[in-house]
């Protein structure tokens, strides 16, 4: 592995983050808070920090191998992470710097778990900055990384590979940076609908903005203790409904139809089977409410429909405390968690996709019982999937439960109750954010030990990363210096 | 005319020897010595040792002379570089076999013009279209269409207590705008009188309208039950072609290929039907895959005998049709003798498709018909033919032949001897190969004739 | 499908079940109890089904193809469970007869789940019967039928093989009859050892019988209410643990040390794995116990590693209400439910080959994420393991875990607590029988109502026979007649 050019692409990295760390700076110097100096430091530690790794290698001689790849990716998230964790640190409104690292994974990754129980405390700058890693870590900090740098040669498709969720990855225009510029500028298109309509819906224009990055990130931080439930707002319920729905779904969608002016793109089966499971689960919590609890039918659908969009794209939001929901919506709650949005979203989970998959190969192999000769192509959407990413959802899907029983265990240990433990891990994993019990939509994470927060910590950015790109930086070989070898 | 045919393979081979009997000029050019020889020693053709696709080859004077190129060899790419050379050389038309369906998607016709290509012909396609036709109407043994699938034409097969039995044709009470165009009487073919009489066991040819035929077909149809279950043995590209078009029109497809990666590929285009990699002589695997319960059995695999093998086998087993694909068309009349329901060669029906090009363009379709004990034609009479005109009792048609259906307008006229043909008539003909130059004769062209 | 051959074999088994409803009946007509009036009735309705089966047939003759096979297994299966719960209905020991099926299936799959709140005040015969299901389930009732029937013509293979699915099977002896016979004799063997030990240890004759019944089938019957807890006796749990260790062994390992009188077949990856996970478990949880219950190590051994091999066997006898247990404690022993023993006994769960196949095939693909050419084959004890086997596992496990999530849903829509659900679903799907909260270790199956009790029968039959013998019948090809081809 050549750590150098490693260095290098993380360096340059640096320097943009703390670019994007700037802004919170200048809103804090506008609002004279004093949580200016806090970011004062930060942006200057990140960038010296950047400086010097940059020095490690010039733009030009960077050649970019499979484990360059890895190595990069994996070095950007440990480093946005730890230089993110910075200004919570040092504006002292988390008690230790895991708690911070905590905050900012929990942001990165679009989770949306809170340490903070008061976040209305907070000054305005730390709210935004906490947003603000959501939308930069919904879409990928290497895919915007691609966008900024100009050099294409880098290794960019191995890159993009390593970063961007779901079992394939469909190239629709030729250059991958230009596919990441696009995507960006349609991530950018909704953030901006989305912070006007809530704008309009009553919200004041900081918390609009601080709300829609979470949204179209899929994240979950809010500006209010009570997440949305604070606003109590049908209107507000919807917009954020519809808009983390459509985050949910396969940007790669919008980019065609974007780029082939037709709605044809939408017939899509990831898309339609997505939207079916937020309809059941949204009438069967519905119905749920309505029968255990008594709830009206319209609140309860208007609940059901805004808890299921929050939790099965990963988001997080609370509309309703459905902790004192029935045990049925819990347990449905709980599945949407590990099935999450659909593949190329900002979402995290196991994604749709491969649940299709995996069904559709199960559906299959039955059929190989009944006539045991029989050759069978999985298709998706008329493509046909090869044996090779069939076997890799499968083992997907193992390392997904083995790491979710695993981690439960030792929240467990941290003395969480099982329920609340699993859920908890389901969460994080699932990069969604509250889960239930201890760590339910009206409490936060505060109260887990150092040593949970550290284990939901990985869990996030094994999440996050899709475990194949953490779990490679394992294997002895990755570390060897020559190549070969 | 004189015919370059370029490639002597099997399909080369075949459409030398039936051009060289309708008396046509014909020069073979092949690369692979042996095989050159072989058609020199047994046909009288022309042979040219060499590359047919190479401009070096068209030069040759006698190469320029001729009117229309076949290009047959086993490479789809040389076969339509040479018919490229050919056009620049002078040669007015050309016919390229192209194998791979992706060169016939869409655009072809441009795709054809910009290549200097008239015709392009798939004899695995053909084949298979020919399958699904016979299968789409399970009474018949073969069917042709002719005038843009207005009249039909459909063999079938008279069962021993029929009521069309021993009666003369003339008195025989048949569907209006149809008739008996021919009758195959152990292993010979007829071309009836009105006196002649159909006999139990014989395969007779009805011609008519469509919807009339369709009267008879459903007549002979014994029970009412459609095709719905076939079983493919053998997926090469008959049978891929075929298991996709069956696919398409809701017939539920099963093939057996002992080929994995082959399996691999057609299971990766198959949506509902089902792949299985295995023997097709496997009883075992026949049973369990229900081969008795299938409506028809189809034996495609390249090696004849064990085509010949697997459908006696799924006879036994209970199936109660079976289709072969055979490439040697010498084996046809006995495999149909021992139990096997349609025989189909892939050559003979692709000589079919290129006869019809040799032959003048008046002639708008040519099928070689039981393993071409005759012929069927579709013609459109010339105003300057000599039949133009006439009655047909006075056109002089040669007594193994027989006008079965008019096409005049919208009008279908089934003809008797005072009919008079007008020109522009379309005319479906029927004759016994060696009258076939006579019958082509009297409704050529005679003012367009050099 | 040969419908006639698929009566004349499971009319032929049905009469020798008859048989074996004979045992409890003798007992209970020796010992005047009310209930021998029921076992009559019931003997009398299999025999005469079976024989009206048998008799049904119109010919033996014909093939049996794999359908029948499949067809055969569900329906033995299915017959004996519905008849062997006529006793517990007809005697009145259970209310209604989705109970009796509850218990009758419980048994049959080693499940070792019950409904019934008071077993100490059944007829003994009752209590035999229950341990008779557990008994002849634990080895299989196809496998029993195929050394009791002599003519092995048809298709014996094909039987055993949808009976005994496991991830590899392998062939010890050349004719299945002769491994099904020496199979039975080592189960039968270890049943007389275990008899005469717990004899020694100070059971009277019934007890001994019926826990070692329960213990080698890996089932967990008891005729007590508070299960092995009643006789608080160091010596009894540890004859129990061993042998359960023992059950939760693959069978082929016995076989083969006893045909070639070695042990060195007991150098076997995935025995030595079972142990180990045994192991590390039981230190884990001695530790949950010891640090944070503040339990003497002694106890927390002896608590500890009963428990452990209860689970992870699928056994679920209770030596102490585990219910009480930190929830670290708890959580590694819901794990277990899911692990299993080792293919090839009489345990249920995913069995621990397949978890070690699905780990090396993991570990396999992230040498594929670096050397993205590398062509590997996946070896277990120096065999390699063909790929569509490999596969079939990784869709197993999904099937597993899909299965779990949905009848967790459907029974957590009974009432149960998230937690609880769970706990039944996989108690239920792994075989294992008690769970934790409302139908833990304490407590029976009793409360969870009808609909419940269903979905969880399902489960029990669905996790005995490895979900494909039972799924396979839902493909519509299956009953494909002849118009549906």
């Amino acid at each position: 592995m050549n750590i150098p050019v490693i260095l290098g692409l993380l360096g340059r990295l640096l320097i943009v983050y703390a670019g994007a760390m700037s802004i919170p700076l200048v809103l804090a110097l506008a609002l004279e808070e004093w949580s200016r100096l806090a970011f004062l430091l930060s942006v200057f530690l990140t960038l010296l920090t950047g400086l010097v790794f940059a020095r490690q290698a010039k733009l030009t001689e960077m050649k970019i191998g499979v484990r360059e790849a890895f190595g990069s990716v994996v070095g950007a998230w440990i480093l946005a992470s730890l230089f993110g964790a910075l200004p919570f640190q040092f504006a002292d409104v988390v008690p230790t710097y895991i708690d911070a690292v905590f905050e900012t994974v929990s942001g990165l990754t679009t989770t949306g778990a809170s340490v903070i129980p008061d976040v209305e405390s907070l000054p305005q700058s730390i709210l935004l900055w906490r947003s603000l890693t959501h939308w930069l870590g919904g879409m990928g900090i290497i895919v915007l990384f691609i966008v900024l740098l100009p050099k294409t040669d880098l290794g960019t498709v191995l890159l993009f590979n390593a970063e961007v969720p779901g079992p394939t990855h469909d190239r629709v225009m030729p250059r991958i940076r230009d596919t990441a510029i696009t995507l960006w500028k349609i991530y950018l298109i909704f953030t901006a609908i989305c912070t006007l309509l809530l704008w309009s819906a009553g919200m004041t224009f900081l918390d609009a903005v601080n709300n829609s990055f979470a949204t179209i990130a899929t994240g979950g931080f809010s500006t209010k203790n009570t997440s949305i439930m604070f606003y109590d707002s049908l209107a507000i319920e919807m917009i954020l409904s519809f808009f983390m729905i459509v985050s949910g779904a396969n940007f790669v969608i919008y980019l065609t139809i974007w780029r082939k002016k037709s709605l044809k793109p939408f017939r899509n089966t990831e898309l339609i089977t997505y939207l079916l499971i937020i309809l059941g689960s949204t009438l069967v919590i519905a119905g749920s409410l309505w029968f255990n609890i008594g709830e009206s039918p319209l609140l309860a659908v208007r609940h059901a429909l805004f808890q299921v969009s929050s939790i099965i794209t990963t988001t997080g939001y609370a509309s309703a405390d459905f902790d004192l929901w029935p045990s049925m919506t819990k347990i449905i709650l709980f599945l949407l968690m590990f099935i999450g949005g659909s593949a190329g979203s900002t979402s995290g989970g196991i994604k749709v996709s491969r649940i299709i998959l995996l069904a559709k190969k199960t559906w299959a192999e039955l059929k190989r019982g009944i006539h045991p000769r029989v050759i069978s192509g999985i298709k998706l959407d008329g493509k046909v999937i090869d044996t090779e990413t069939l076997n890799r959802v499968g083992i997907f899907f193992f390392l997904y439960i083995v790491t979710f029983a695993g981690a439960s265990i030792l929240i467990a240990g941290t003395g969480l109750k099982p329920f609340d433990a699993m859920s908890a891990v389901a969460a994080t994993l699932g990069n969604v954010g509250p889960g239930f019990g201890f760590v339910g939509p009206t409490t936060t994470f505060a109260g887990i030990n150092l040593f949970g927060k550290a284990v939901l910590t990985v869990c996030m950015l094994v999440g996050r990363l899709e475990f194949f790109t953490l779990l490679i930086i394992f294997r002895r070989e990755f570390w060897r210096r020559q190549k070969t070898w | 005319m004189r015919v370059v045919i370029v490639g002597a393979g099997k399909v080369g081979y075949s459409l030398a020897q039936y051009l060289t009997q309708e008396e046509h000029e014909v020069i073979v050019i092949e690369q692979d010595e042996e095989r050159r020889s072989i058609v020199q020693n047994t046909l009288d053709v022309m042979t040219i040792s060499g590359n047919g696709a190479s401009p070096g080859m068209l030069l040759d004077p006698e190469i320029r002379k001729a009117d229309l190129m076949i290009a047959v060899t086993d490479m789809d790419e040389v076969n339509m570089i040479a018919c490229m050379a050919a056009k620049q050389a002078g040669i007015q038309r050309t016919i390229a076999r192209v194998r791979n369906q992706e060169y016939a998607e869409k655009d072809k016709v441009k795709f054809n013009e910009a290549l200097g290509i008239d015709l392009t012909i798939n004899p695995e396609m053909v084949t298979a279209l020919e399958i699904k036709r016979i299968l789409l109407t399970p009474a018949a043994l073969d069917v042709e269409d002719f005038a843009d699938d207005r009249v039909r034409m459909i063999e079938v097969k008279i069962p021993a207590d029929s009521k069309l039995t021993n009666i003369p044709l003339k008195r025989l009470d048949l569907p209006s705008h149809t008739l008996v165009a021919g009758i195959l009487r152990n292993d010979r073919m007829l071309i009836p009188h009105g006196i002649d009489m159909i006999l139990p066991n014989d395969c007779v040819f009805f011609v008519g309208e469509f919807s009339s035929i369709k009267k008879i077909e459903e007549h002979f149809t014994v029970r009412k039950s459609k095709i719905e279950r076939v079983l493919i043995i053998g997926a090469g590209r008959i049978g891929r072609h075929l298991a996709i078009m069956l696919e398409k029109v809701g017939i539920s497809v099963k093939v057996i290929d002992k080929d994995m990666e082959r399996c691999q590929e057609l299971a990766e285009i198959l949506d509902e039907g089902l792949v299985l990699c295995g023997e097709g002589t496997d009883i075992d695997l026949l049973t369990e895959e229900g081969v008795g319960e299938a409506d028809a059995v189809m034996c495609l695999t390249d090696d004849d005998k064990l085509n010949l093998l697997i459908a006696l086998l799924a006879k036994h087993l209970g199936a109660p049709k079976t289709f072969v694909r055979v490439g040697r068309s010498d084996y046809i009349s006995l495999m149909e003798k021992v139990g096997v329901d349609v025989v189909l060669s892939p050559r003979i029906l692709t000589a079919g498709v290129i006869l019809r090009q040799v032959r003048r363009s008046d002639v708008v379709s040519v099928s070689l018909l039981e393993g071409a004990k005759a012929e069927a034609m579709e013609i459109i009479v010339p105003a300057s033919s000599p039949v133009a005109n006439k009655k047909l009792k006075d056109a002089k048609l040669p007594n193994n032949s027989l006008i079965g259906s008019i096409v005049r307008g919208a009008e279908i006229i089934i003809p008797n001897g005072d009919t008079v043909l007008i020109p522009e008539d379309r005319v479906i003909v029927f004759a016994l190969p060696d009258t076939v130059p006579t019958v082509v004769r009297l409704f050529e062209n005679k003012l367009g004739s050099k | 499908m040969n419908y006639s051959l698929v009566r004349g074999i499971v009319g032929r088994l049905l009469i020798g079940y008859a048989l074996t409803m004979l045992i409890p009946f003798i007992l209970a007509v020796f010992n005047r109890e009310s209930s021998s009036s029921a076992f009559l009735l019931s003997l009398t309705i299999t025999a005469v089904l079976g024989f009206l089966m048998y008799r049904l047939r119109e010919s033996t003759e014909g093939k049996m193809g794999i359908r029948e096979s499949f067809v055969i297994v569900a329906g033995a299966w299915f017959f004996t469970s519905l008849l062997g719960a006529l006793p517990f209905w007809i005697s009145g020991s259970v209310p209604t007869y989705i109970d009796a099926l509850f218990e009758a299936v419980s048994g049959l799959t080693t499940t070792g789940s019950s409904v019934i709140d008071d077993v100490e005040i059944l007829p003994m015969s009752i209590l035999l019967w229950r341990s008779i299901t557990h008994w002849l389930g634990g080895m299989g009732i196809i496998v029993l039928f195929i050394i009791l029937l002599p003519n092995t013509g048809f298709g014996a293979v094909q039987l055993f093989n949808a009976e005994v699915p496991g991830p590899l099977s392998k062939r010890i002896m050349p004719r299945i009859r002769d491994t099904a016979i020496s199979l039975w004799r080592i189960y039968t063997f270890f049943t007389l050892v275990l008899i005469g030990l717990l004899l020694a240890a100070g059971l009277d004759l019934f007890d001994a019988v019926n826990n070692a019944f329960s213990t080698v089938s890996a089932g967990g019957f008891s005729t007590k209410n508070a299960s092995i807890m009643h006789y608080n006796s160091l010596a009894i749990e540890g004859i129990i643990i061993v042998f359960i260790i023992i059950a939760g062994g693959n069978y082929r390992l016995y076989l083969e040390a006893w045909t070639k009188k070695s042990l060195k077949p007991f150098r076997n990856t995935e025995f030595i794995t079972y142990l180990s996970i045994i192991c590390v478990s039981t230190v884990l949880i001695m530790g949950g116990l010891w640090l944070t219950h503040d339990k003497p190590p002694d106890y927390a051994l002896r608590h500890g590693l009963f428990q452990v091999v209860s689970m992870v066997t699928g056994t679920g006898f209770v030596s102490t209400d585990y219910d009480l247990w930190p929830a670290i404690t708890k959580l590694i022993l819901f794990v277990l439910m899911f692990i299993g023993g080792c293919a090839g006994s009489t345990t249920g769960g995913i069995k621990i080959a397949r978890i070690m196949l699905l780990t090396k095939h993991t570990w396999s693909m992230l040498t594929r994420g670096l050397h993205p050419q590398a062509v590997s084959s996946i070896k277990l004890d120096g065999k390699p393991i063909n790929a569509a086997a490999v596969n079939m596992v990784s869709l197993f496990f999904f099937l597993y875990v899909g299965i779990f999530a949905i009848a967790t849903i459907l029974v957590a829509g009974t009432g149960l607590e998230p937690m609880d659900a769970m706990s039944a679903v996989a108690a239920s799907l792994g075989n294992v029988g008690p769970g934790f909260g409302i139908v833990g270790p304490t407590t029976t199956f009793a409360s969870v109502t009808i609909f419940g009790k269903s979905v969880l029968i399902l489960c029990m039959l669905l996790g005995r026979l490895e979900l494909f013998t039972l799924l396979i019948l839902l493909r519509p090809e299956f009953w494909k007649t002849k118009n549906r081809w």
